[in-house]
């Protein structure tokens, strides 16, 4: 096909043709198809649907200039942009219909979250990373249009919520930095940092020096050769692991052991260690990469990342090492900057009460329903509630982990073990790893998150590095 | 209302009220323009016989009623009451009061100052503090002479809203400063309502009110065909009853409108 420009309304369709947007609606022999075998009363073709929707996302398009033709408009992006102001309109209309559509929506996300997350088939989504952004908008718009700005707050009321609101916006920015991802060239240098050379050697070294690399290479080999022929070999079974548990502390890579030589005893200990040796022993099969402890593979970013968290949806980004602090500063800022605008916005649609002389608090909001740009506030205010909710769960879980130095992949490998051990504990205690052999007392395990050094080994006593030597 | 008459059985008739074992510093009129709320009413006088009491005011409250189904012309309404009251004693302080708002506190005294005061400074409807600097509405109390300085209301404002803005306009034009009591003092509850229409022309009459605050108000109500329909003695209060007259012309553009920057002055700073 010869090379040239193409006009604002025509695209080169995922057959390689070259189409034109106003043929949106014609031409389409899938649906021609179909109509003959619905005509002819015989059963449509299982892909059917797929074809349809893969044909419908390569003719949706807009026009644009520039020389490459009509832009792609992607569903998974665009969606949120007509859903959400529709879920709006939908629910200005009364009290019940805004409660139940502000608490039925969050809950048909995570539906579709799980089932796109047990697809085996799935590809990476925007469509979360969208709603989140569209809704934040959407709220920031209605909160600041409709309450802040018209005039029954005070002026600098408005100004501080919007300075928190760009502050947020800011650590949204610094959360979609790189989590510390783990690539090739990458490998020697958070090898380097993570294990072989202490502190004091690698300020005096670049990342890049060759002869410190070469060292770090051959201590790896030394390594693995170690773990191949003792039985800490990957392949070995979880059973075999629990019942000679105590050899792991001739491992070369147990630097945890001798913080814990009283709770060594505990299987589930002694299991998170093994797991984590396993892990620090085999490398990455999909990034053909070598994995320092705590790393692990994001499935849906195709990358490994050191010391990662979780893949966070609403973010389309894996919290790790370098973004985890940016993360809870955001959920922090979110949740300052939703409940001080739910404040300012209530208290402006709704009736306020005068508490104690000084705290205004919205009890009567029997009227919000009585003109359009309240009721629109109102419904705002509803779903903000109920997201609200939701951040702060997922802020408590995060404190919860975060001062037991775990990440959330290591305390879903915990209860996994816990639950094949099959033990009892009480319910608060469900919330503890036993045994957390990153664990070092809660105020270190916080300097070591703020610092974000929480893939350095932990030095409880110098033997972790001598047993190396 | 006999509920409100039984809790204050002080009250004379005509709704006066002065304290016996002092004398008062001023004598009060408070002039309540009103049509359809009983409720508000109710509430209000309840409240305000018992809370002018307890401040030992020489009071007389007034209700100017409008007669009709025409538009709420409230600036007519006070005017009309304002030469009505006069005639009947000589008041030294007029306070207009908004039938909707209940005050929270006995402490927020119902006497004038030399300046314009505002005393509903905390609504709670506008959390409790004034919507912006220059709102002169709710509860306002003018001496006589400062309200015949000011000439009164604006005749032109029919339904709701702008006539407290041309208010504020016309006590800057006058000289005279706004007081307020502290925020904590000046509250307010609004019995909620659904609000009746907007006025039409509001805007284009307020932003020419440095035309015509000094020819239409108090010297020129013969103009509006406002006339007082009767005047009659209740327990609780003094019901003027008001027709509202004729129509105003619409707005002239030839008469000069403050500009936007004027405006954003007024309603920012």
């Amino acid at each position: 096909m010869p090379k040239r420009k193409l006009g604002c309304c025509e695209y080169t369709n995922r057959k390689g043709e070259l189409a034109h947007v106003l043929g949106c609606c014609c031409d389409c022999d899938i649906l021609d198809a179909a109509c003959d075998r619905c005509l002819r009363c015989q059963s449509q073709s299982s892909d059917f649907s797929y074809q349809m929707s893969s044909i419908i996302a390569d003719r949706l398009r807009i026009p644009w200039v520039g020389g490459s033709g009509a832009i792609q408009l992607q569903l998974d992006v665009f969606s949120p942009i007509l859903i959400i102001p529709t879920l709006l309109v939908i629910s200005i209309t009364h009290h019940y219909v805004a409660w139940t559509v502000s608490i039925l929506t969050p809950l048909c996300l995570l539906l579709y979250y799980r089932s796109w997350r047990n697809n085996p088939q799935r590809t990476r989504t925007r469509f979360f990373f969208s709603w989140g952004l569209v809704s934040v908008f959407a709220m920031a718009y209605v909160f600041f249009g409709t309450a802040i700005f018209y005039r029954e707050t005070y002026l600098f009321e408005g100004m501080v919520e919007l300075g928190l609101f760009f502050i947020m916006l800011y650590t949204l920015y610094l959360t979609k930095q790189d989590p510390g991802s783990i690539r090739q060239d990458h490998i020697q240098d958070s090898f380097m940092r993570t294990f072989t050379v202490p502190k004091g050697k690698l300020k005096n070294s670049t990342p890049h020096n060759t002869s410190i690399s070469r060292l770090v290479n051959e201590k790896l080999d030394k390594v693995s050769r170690h773990i191949r022929q003792s039985s800490w070999s990957p392949q070995a079974s979880t059973g075999r692991l629990l019942t000679e548990g105590g050899d792991s502390r001739h491992s070369p890579l147990s630097f945890p052991t001798q913080a814990l030589p009283a709770k060594s005893s505990i299987p589930n200990a002694q299991k998170l260690r093994d797991a984590h040796v396993k892990a620090a022993a085999s490398g990455c099969s999909h990034c053909n990469v070598k994995l320092p402890p705590r790393a692990s593979h994001c499935n849906v970013c195709c990358q490994c990342y050191a010391v990662r968290d979780h893949h966070c949806i609403w973010l389309d980004q894996c919290i790790g090492l370098r973004n985890h602090r940016a993360f809870i500063v955001l959920i922090i800022m979110f949740l300052i900057v939703s409940i001080y605008g739910l404040h300012l916005t209530l208290t402006t649609i709704c009736t306020p009460v005068m508490m104690l002389d000084f705290f205004l608090l919205p009890v009567d909001c029997r009227y919000v329903y009585s003109d359009l740009l309240g009721a629109i506030a109102y419904v705002s205010c509803c779903y903000t509630c109920v997201i609200v909710v939701l951040v702060i769960v997922l802020l408590i879980q995060q404190m919860i982990l975060i001062s037991q130095n775990i990440t959330i992949q290591e305390f879903n490998r915990f209860i996994q073990t816990r639950g094949s051990s099959g033990s009892q504990v009480v319910w608060w205690k469900s919330f503890f790893a036993a045994g957390n052999p990153y664990d070092t007392g809660f105020r270190r395990n916080l300097a070591l998150f703020l610092r974000r050094t929480r893939h350095e080994p932990i030095r409880h006593s110098r033997g972790c590095e001598e047993s190396l030597e | 209302m006999e509920d409100a008459a039984r809790n204050n059985p002080h009250v004379e008739m005509g709704g006066k009220w002065q304290p016996s074992d002092c004398k008062s510093w001023q004598k009060v009129m408070i002039i309540i323009p009103y049509r359809d709320r009983d409720y508000h009413l109710r509430v209000l006088l309840n409240r305000l016989h018992t809370m002018l009491k307890t401040q030992k005011i020489a009071y007389q409250i007034i209700l100017a009623v409008q007669a009709g189904d025409g538009g709420f012309a409230k600036g007519r309404l006070f005017n009309i009451a304002f030469l009505e009251a006069m005639k009947m004693q000589q008041f030294d302080c007029v306070i207009m009061q908004d039938v909707d708002l209940i005050p929270e506190t006995d402490k927020n005294v119902y006497v004038c100052d030399s300046h314009a005061r505002h005393l509903a400074s905390a609504i709670d409807e506008q959390r409790y503090h004034p919507m912006y600097n220059k709102i002169f509405g709710g509860v306002t109390a003018l001496s006589t002479q400062n309200y015949q300085l000011v000439n009164g209301f604006g005749n032109r404002f029919v339904g709701w809203g702008n006539e407290d803005d041309d208010m504020s306009a016309r006590t800057i034009g006058a000289g005279l400063l706004r007081t307020r009591p502290p925020y904590h003092v000046g509250r307010y509850k609004m019995v909620r309502h659904i609000k009746s229409g907007r006025s039409e022309h509001g805007y284009t009459y307020f932003l020419q009110w440095r035309h015509w605050w000094k020819i239409d108000g108090l010297n020129n109500m013969s103009i509006t065909k406002a006339k007082v329909l009767s005047v009659t003695k209740h327990k609780l209060y003094t019901n003027i009853t008001i027709e509202a007259g004729d129509l105003p012309d619409p707005p002239s553009l030839d008469i000069p409108t403050e500009g936007w920057l004027w405006f954003f002055w007024f309603y920012l700073f």
